[in-house]
């Protein structure tokens, strides 16, 4: 008995002259209770065969459908050219009330000028006619389900006062305010942190249980696809390329681009290789930056992003730096490069600190970004942008010029034939390979990469990953590798150090942090990495975990994590834990302190206190 | 050319208004048989014929070369406007943006000071100081006109400012003044155009109401603006006198704003990465 059925379903968008196929003959079904992912790249079609089953496309797309049933009721939307005005009532009923819906990003899809429980109220009263203080109760109910224990109070707070995790957490109440038999999730979990995400796939196991309701999860990640659903169909092209149960398709996949797809994914899974002489490259010591808050010149508090960061880094090797959004990571970097000046402490390069202001001796530390969208510039062609720093520092002529940039580009995988156009005609992964070869121009020691792939789909991710090893061998370069994803900074770094609020709280070789993590947050975000394998992520335990809040650096003293922490200590909440070192490891942690262990022999092996 | 009509009608109508009234307000004047300001006594209020288009006015001047060469005045008027404008609210814009915290505080207090007091204020000042000339109506014009334009342009640097790949850039070793010319302005060309070819019919429209009320072009120089003055005594005889220079002068500020709206258009759908 299927819920939801789906047949022959095409979507074509018409674009002034070009007409494009974005969903080809797509059929399934989906029974209650049951979490169907739907898997696939971006622009392979999920989003929107999802808004046209809710029937939200805009008026240039154009959907041709077999039929669709959900239950007893035939929403097939209408062909072109035939009346919209019946429809459109039918689906006014359905939407909200059978079936709902869950964004992408949540803190957009809120209102940030309501209270979040005025929200939830309206959308109860839109439905169902009940007075205002039986919705609000049932508000605070639905909050407990979403995972939101003390509902009434933060039923007063705006959507800009939570964490992103609280505001998809309200998102999923606002959904399920009216019982829906389907569920439909976008990418629910793209924008959240590695742990707040696995709470969040618990919670939509919990609420598929308690409610019965059916789900269609859209995701391009297979780790998450693989620790939450039921059945997955993968999507490629606008075409339904493979469907099965989850273990089918992770164990036995039958399409090619299922078996790609995996191969892929299985690859970002292995350890990197270790690489890197002992010298020390770059050394960054007790570093602190402070920003200046918005509260006017009168009353201005400060927010330390960056709170006493010692780390270094050898020559050859890729330092992994991973944690949370916010957590200051990419401020660090800006450090790094000399952008930004710390507000304590120093940054030296070779033995030489970092001058803030750009000047002849820093270009050997240059910088790829995160978004391959803003960091070209929109009005230069490609050759210009990569001769640019040659012009500017070096005295080569026109033609020692044109040969460099092309050989460049060849290195990194483009065409130097390409190199005349405007970066608008590159896809993402392109762009990143011009970003690369850009920050390559002028032969750097030290590359930092500041979330590099996070852009991109997984495939070209793991292609940015190898052109960057391969650069690393062929040229001997430096790496600090930023990243909010475990999988792809373990992929890459050889050792790795982990953020929290602002502090790094372990550092040591990526196999060994990985396999035995030592600092409790360590051990909170490792578990919470989703591996794309169902046996393997659905035996995965969670940790024992707090409310979640806002990782932002604390003024006060104590450990940053102490509120989420399940170990925490009296001490934890009141003095900032040492670094503990141990050959080749450093803690952060009350746990692995000589007050705490007792005294120690010169031979004591520490291990994992948790 | 008829593609592109149909690609952007405003801009393509906008612009072919504009040429039309440019070559005659060029060629009318010059080619034309009569003066400007030359009378005859014995043509007075003459209605519409071959030898005189637009009829006379009340002392016998051709009212067809009259409007042609106030229309000229308003051209002269409107573009050099934008142009002074344009360069003065691009680089104060540019060094407000860029400096930004107390230099850019300062720089835009100082220009709200000046926005502060009326233009017509400025206007009349510098028309009973100087004299009434094309140069002073520019002058009155362009002491507050910039001001609009340099908030724009300040607004785009500082958001351009922070992009990654300004950052890319310094990190590469390029100096302010590349950045700002080189990585930024052109990155904030659309709405510069825009608001630039905006500032054009305000100008005419200025220089014509000045005009109008009596403290722009004296007569007997022909200003539409002064034109339609003259004709307001004669409305009762011969109410075409008026018409002619208010039908020229919206149509030259028709076309003018039709030609800045269609930019808007092209630039807008360029920037989303469809020429």
């Amino acid at each position: 008995m299927s819920l939801l059925h789906i047949r022959d379903l095409n979507v074509q968008f018409h674009d002034k002259e070009k007409g494009q196929e974005a969903v080809r003959h797509l059929s399934f079904d989906a029974a209650p209770g049951e979490i169907v992912g739907i898997v696939g790249e971006s622009g392979s079609g999920k989003s929107t065969a999802m808004q046209a089953v809710l029937g939200l496309l805009p008026d240039c797309a154009e959907t041709v459908c077999g039929e669709i049933l959900l239950g007893d009721a035939d929403i097939t939307p209408p062909l072109p050219g035939e009346s919209r005005k019946e429809y459109e009532r039918k689906m006014d009923c359905i939407r909200g009330n059978k079936i709902a819906m869950v964004f992408q990003n949540p803190q957009t899809s809120l209102n940030p000028t309501v209270k979040i429980g005025r929200q939830i109220v309206e959308t109860i009263r839109a439905h169902s006619h009940c007075s205002r203080t039986a919705a609000r109760r049932r508000a605070a109910e639905l909050l407990d389900m979403a995972g939101i224990h003390d509902g009434e109070s933060q039923m007063d707070k705006y959507p800009f006062e939570l964490s992103g995790g609280m505001c998809q957490r309200v998102g999923i109440a606002i959904a399920l305010s009216c019982g829906p038999e389907l569920l439909i999730a976008d990418e629910p979990t793209t924008a959240l942190d590695a742990t707040v995400e696995k709470q969040m796939l618990e919670l939509f196991r919990r609420i598929v249980q308690e409610t019965g309701t059916a789900v269609l999860f859209v995701s391009h990640n297979l780790g998450v696809i693989a620790s939450l659903c039921d059945r997955v169909l993968v999507m490629h092209d606008g075409t339904l390329a493979e469907e099965g149960l989850v273990e089918d398709i992770f164990y036995n996949p039958q399409h090619a681009y299922t078996k790609t797809l995996l191969a892929r994914a299985k690859e970002l899974q292995k350890l990197s290789a270790c690489r890197g002489d002992q010298k020390k490259l770059l050394e960054v010591s007790h570093v602190s930056r402070c920003f200046a808050g918005t509260g006017g010149p009168g009353r201005r508090d400060m927010t330390e992003a960056v709170r006493d960061v010692t780390f270094h880094i050898r020559r050859g090797e890729t330092f992994g730096l991973v944690g949370e959004s916010g957590c200051g990571k990419s401020t660090l970097a800006r450090m790094v490069t000399g952008i930004l000046a710390p507000t304590r402490g120093t940054v030296l390069y070779e033995g030489a600190a970092q001058p803030v202001r750009p000047g002849k001796q820093n270009r050997r530390v240059q910088m790829v970004f995160q978004n391959p969208y803003a960091s070209l510039n929109p009005r230069m062609t490609v050759r210009d942008m990569l001769e640019e720093p040659l012009l500017l520092n070096t005295d080569m002529t026109e033609q020692e010029r044109r040969e460099k940039v092309d050989s460049m580009l060849t290195l990194v995988g483009l065409d130097p034939e390409e190199a005349q156009r405007y970066p608008r005609a590159f896809s993402g992964g392109e762009r990143q390979r011009i970003g690369i070869a850009r920050a390559l121009m002028l032969e750097p020691g030290l590359l930092v990469c500041d979330e590099p792939v996070s852009a991109l789909d997984m495939p070209i991710q793991e292609q940015i990953l190898e052109l960057l090893e391969e650069l690393q061998d062929s040229r001997g370069i430096t790496c600090l590798f930023i990243s909010h994803d475990l999988n792809v900074v373990k992929r890459i770094s050889s050792r790795i150090g982990v953020m929290y609020a602002g502090s790094i709280v372990e550092t040591g070789h990526t196999k060994d942090v990985y396999n035995d993590p030592w600092h409790p947050y360590t051990k909170a975000l490792l578990s919470s990495v989703l591996v794309p394998d169902p046996v393997k992520a659905r035996r995965k335990k969670g940790m024992p975990h707090r409310e979640e809040q806002k990782a932002e650096a604390f003024d006060a003293g104590g450990c940053p994590f102490a509120h989420r922490c399940g170990y925490a200590l009296e001490c934890c909440y009141t003095d900032r834990p040492k670094n503990c070192r141990f050959d080749g490891r450093e803690v952060a942690c009350f746990l692995y302190s000589e007050e705490y262990t007792g005294k120690r022999s010169r031979g004591y092996r520490m291990t994992s206190q948790i | 050319m008829k593609t592109y009509f149909r690609k952007n009608p405003m801009l393509a109508s906008g612009i072919v208004l504009l040429a039309v009234m440019v070559l005659l307000s060029v060629l009318i004047p010059a080619l034309s048989p009569y003066a400007a300001t030359a009378q005859n006594a014995e043509l007075r209020n003459a209605p519409s014929s071959f030898s005189h288009l637009f009829g006379t006015d009340k002392f016998g001047r051709d009212i067809f070369v009259r409007v042609f060469a106030g229309t000229r005045i308003s051209i002269a008027v409107g573009i050099g406007s934008a142009l002074i404008c344009g360069v003065a609210g691009i680089l104060y814009g540019c060094a407000a943006g860029y400096a930004g915290g107390k230099a850019d505080m300062l720089l835009m207090r100082a220009a709200d000071v000046i926005d502060a007091i009326p233009s017509l204020l400025y206007v009349i000042l510098i028309m009973l100081v100087m004299g009434a000339s094309i140069g002073s109506i520019l002058l009155g014009i362009c002491i507050g006109g910039w001001v609009g334009l340099a908030r724009v342009v300040r607004g785009e640097i500082i958001r351009l400012k922070a992009e990654d790949f300004c950052t890319a850039a310094r990190l590469l070793g390029v100096g302010n003044g590349r950045i700002l010319f080189i990585h930024l302005l052109p990155n904030a060309a659309g709405p510069i155009i825009v608001n630039l070819t905006l500032l054009i019919p305000k100008a005419m429209f200025t220089e014509a109401f000045l005009s109008f009320v009596g403290v722009g072009i004296m007569a007997p120089a022909a200003s539409l603006g002064t034109l339609i003055q003259e004709a307001r005594s004669q409305i009762q005889v011969a109410p075409s006198q008026m018409l002619y220079p208010i039908l020229v002068l919206c149509i030259l500020i028709l076309s003018v704003n039709l030609t800045g709206a269609g930019l808007e258009k092209t630039i807008g759908r360029a920037e989303e990465g469809r020429w």
